[in-house]
């Protein structure tokens, strides 16, 4: 049997590497973007839909009883 | 007198620039090099969607349990490496930026998250500029390499892609003979400077 926190645990492993990528982007944007409107648009619209993205996760992560199994 | 080649907007915009340095012209690659990473994307993040359509019209994986709401996470965490290989391809694209200033070229390449590489040379090294376009996009959208080679350490700059690159090559000589004259004229002889 499958216990649903594996999966769960696996999730976050997941998310932690998006975020280790999510952090490098960031800072190259910021430390070696130009200082033009472009640059801060888009650290906006890459922010902003990682937060959309993110709200949606939480959602659906709270649908679930992560203390079941899955098979 | 550098006036005459401005053609930016900008005073201040790139570290590590000089006082009286102007800047003449920021070169970033065509935009149908951004226009083939959106397009990719694009189809990366429609792929999820017909995926799901026909897994519902053929299976029962979406019937709204827990395996439900675990492949929406899985989803999820699709979408948000999408959008990050979208912002890191999209880093790549705005990070490498050719700068043309009164005083030198300026070629800086993002390669990769870790490795960044700057290079300057002064405008009165410069002995040859040529363009070159290759293929049929780059000749129907006009874009292609502009070679400088100059007499540095690091003797040949390639600006990549860029648009119009027979125009910048034209500019390019045009900025270099204004700067030799400018400085024969102050009596400032260019072999003298060569270890600058």
């Amino acid at each position: 049997m499958l216990s649903l926190n594996i999966l769960l645990i696996i999730y976050l492993a997941v998310v932690l590497l998006f975020l280790i990528f999510t952090f490098f982007n960031l800072y190259h944007m910021w430390r070696f973007g130009v200082l033009e409107e472009t640059n801060f648009i888009m650290i906006f619209l890459y922010i902003a839909s990682l937060l959309v993205l993110a709200f949606f996760s939480v959602l659906y992560i709270l649908k679930i009883d992560w203390s079941g199994f899955l098979f | 007198m550098a006036e005459k080649f401005y053609c930016m907007p900008y005073t201040t915009l790139f570290p590590g620039q000089e006082p009286n340095e102007k800047i003449i012209m920021v070169l970033r690659r065509h935009w149908w090099i951004l226009f083939r990473i959106i397009f990719l994307y694009v189809v990366l993040a429609l792929f999820m969607p017909v995926l799901r359509w026909l897994a519902n019209e053929y299976t029962n994986l979406f019937d709204g349990g827990t395996l439900t709401v675990i492949l929406n996470l899985i989803t999820s965490l699709y979408y948000f490496y999408i959008i990050t290989f979208f912002f890191h391809a999209w880093i790549d694209y705005y990070l490498d930026i050719w700068i043309i200033t009164s005083e030198r070229i300026v070629d800086i390449e993002q390669r990769g998250l870790f490795s960044r590489h700057i290079s300057t040379q002064r405008l009165y090294r410069i002995q040859d500029v040529y363009s070159e376009v290759q293929g049929f996009l780059p000749t129907f959208f006009h874009f292609g390499d502009v070679h400088v080679q100059t007499a540095g350490q690091n003797p040949r700059f390639v600006f990549k892609q860029i648009p119009n690159s027979y125009e910048v090559t034209k500019k390019i000589i045009a900025l270099v003979r204004w700067k030799k004259q400018k400085m024969m004229k102050q009596g400032i002889n260019f072999d003298h400077t060569e270890n600058e």
